[in-house]
This record gives structure tokens, sequence and C-alpha cells, in this order.
């Protein structure tokens, strides 16, 4: 785990990198207690792209990087993060944390161990 | 498949006197396929280009008594559809329960196929009665979608109809007229789309005018495939 400041979703928070409003992950009182719960699950890669273009100067240093769907156990998807080495459709992946360009510390995936 | 979007796209932009792309020349597939690439599997040629600048449009839409007795040049609204399913990418498959994810969210459906099917009812017109189609699809597979979801082919036929020649230049159906997303530019939420069909529907869209169009279907959309609008015009009154 990051030492970076844990964020306090509670209250639901408008993320900005640089002048760019994500508005990718936007926790709020009622899906709160599902990001907590996400750090337990194992979840499964649904779609993805690999960004080569970054959409503003926060991210011009994480070219490329990779984000798209994980499909939960349960049903439930997220748009996020992946990180570390290839990933392919259908890829089980595990939840892990990394302070993003948005300055938070936020969830990310990787391939599960085999 | 999606990449002969592209190509098909920039040759209605060519001739279109303010597309962004009209000075670029024609594409080939094989220049989409070496185009850089932006976010996998799309590349530069895959995505919309900057609107050209320079433009503006309005649409005036008033009672059919006002419009018979007080314009001479009409255009008729015979159907329309509204859908929206969502606002931020990171909702797209929070869906459930509604048109179109009844069973639970998927990739393959947006709002527009639930807008056009609204808008043929409406109207009592069907695909094959549109004489040309608009869209405001941002990349080349979303047109794919979007020839779909207008109803112009089954699900999941979008790139073997523009393999056939559904949408070439020469004897397909006139699809994205003034050079779509891809080759004319990103016009606000489609409005312009919209007005491409006035035009053509009156005979005015030079150099690029559709023979003796009397139907065409537009498809106007906001956010990342979110809410979208469907309407279909007509030259003569249908309904």
């Amino acid at each position: 785990m990051s030492d970076a400041p844990v964020t306090d979703w509670s209250r639901g928070l408008e993320l900005k990198a640089g002048d760019w409003f994500i508005g990718l992950y936007q926790p709020s009182p009622e899906t709160n207690g599902f990001w907590e719960g996400v750090t337990q699950r194992e979840l499964r890669l649904n779609s993805f792209s690999e960004v080569h273009r970054a959409p503003s100067a926060a991210f011009a240093g994480s070219t490329p990087y990779v984000v798209g769907l994980v499909r939960l156990e349960e049903g439930v998807h997220l748009f996020t993060r992946f990180e570390g080495g290839p990933v392919a459709i259908d890829t089980k992946v595990t939840v892990d944390f990394r302070v993003l360009e948005l300055g938070k510390l936020m969830p990310v995936f990787r391939v599960a161990d085999a | 498949m999606a990449a002969q979007v592209a190509v098909e796209n920039r040759r209605w932009a060519l001739h279109h006197p303010h597309a962004a792309m009209r000075h670029k020349g024609p594409i080939t597939v094989q220049d989409v396929l070496a185009s850089k690439m932006i976010a996998s599997p799309l590349r530069m040629l895959d995505c919309a280009v900057w609107y050209p600048g320079g433009i503006a449009t309005a649409v005036v839409l008033t009672r059919a008594d006002l419009a018979t007795s007080r314009h001479a040049e009409r255009t008729w609204l015979a159907g329309f559809g509204q859908c929206n399913t969502h606002e931020w990418v990171g909702e797209r498959m929070g869906g459930w329960g509604y048109a179109p994810f009844e069973d639970g969210p998927d990739l393959i459906q947006t709002g527009a196929g639930v807008a056009a099917k609204q808008a043929y009812a409406m109207s009592g017109l069907k695909p094959a009665e549109m004489d040309l189609a608009e869209t405001s699809a941002p990349f080349s597979y979303a047109n794919l979608m979007m020839l779909e979801e207008m109803g112009f082919c089954p699900r999941g036929e979008g790139g073997r109809f523009v393999a056939d020649g559904g949408i070439a230049y020469d004897g397909g159906l006139p699809f994205n007229t003034i050079g779509g997303y891809l080759s004319f530019g990103q016009v606000a939420q489609g409005l312009y789309n919209l007005k491409e069909v006035v035009d053509q529907l009156h005979g005015r869209a030079e150099g690029r005018q559709v023979a003796d169009a009397q139907a065409g279907i537009v498809h106007m959309h906001g956010g990342p495939l979110a809410c979208h609008s469907v309407v279909i015009l007509t030259k003569e009154k249908v309904t």
C-alpha cells in the first residue's frame, strides 16, 4: 500500500488532472462502500484500450497507459486503469492501489497471479 | 472495415467547401491503418477531427399551417426519437432494466437504436426509404454501430455492410455526405448534420447533391455515446 493520503470519498469529489475534468471516477456516498469493497474481490478484464495520446499535459509522462472495463464476478463493471504488463480480454485481474495523475490514491488493476 | 468508413467519409468531404479535411486529399484503408496509434485499436484517421470553425447552425421549428402559409421552402419533421442512457463513460456499463439495457448493460448497443426506432415508428418510414443518413459518430467503429442502430443492417453486420459497398461513395447509401465527424469535423452535437439533410432535400448540396433526395435520417448525440436524438426529415409531408 502507498503512503499517500487516503482520499475521503464520502461527499463525492470532482476530480481534475490539471485543467482536465476526468469524469471517470465520481465516488459518492452511495458508492463509497462499493469502492472499499472492491479491494476484496477478484475481477475480470472486459475491454481495454492502450492510450498513446495524452488527453492533457498531466498525462504526458504516462503514455502509453491502458484503461478499460473490469467485470466483477457479481456482474458490476468498473472503468479503470490497468498496470503492470500486457492484458487481454477475459484476463483475471486483481486490484492494487496507486497515486494516479489525479493526485489521488486510486484503485488500479493488474494481471492476477496464476 | 472500420477503416473503410474513414475512406468513404473523406471522399464526401472532398466535395464540401467547409470540410476540415477537404484539402487533405483522398485516403486509403492502408493510410488509416498506417496512421499513428491514438488509443488502441483506434488510429488517428479513425478519430474525429476538430470542426472547421466559423460555423453556426440554427433551426426554426414551427406549426405545419404556419410553415405552409409563410415559407416557400419547407422541410417536414416526419419523426423523431430520443434516448439517454448515461452521462460519463464510467457509467457506460451501469445501465440495467431500461431500454436498450433491459437485460443488463453491453457495449454493442446505445440509445441511438431506441431513438431510431421511435423516429421510424412516428414517420411510418423504413430504413430502406432513407435517401441519405448522417451520424455524429466520432470514431470509425462508432459509425459501424450507428449504421446498425439506424437499421441499415442487422446488429453485428455493420462491417460486412460496409465491406459489401453499403456506404460506397459510388452507389451505396449516401452516408455522412458532409464528410462525417472524421473528415468534416466534430460540429456541436450534430446540428450541422441536420442542416445538411435540409440542404440535400432542397437540392442545395452543391458538389455532393444526392439525386432526388426525399427523406433523410440524422443521428445526433452528446457525451460518450450517451444522449441520442434521431430525426427523420422529408421533403413532402408524410405524416
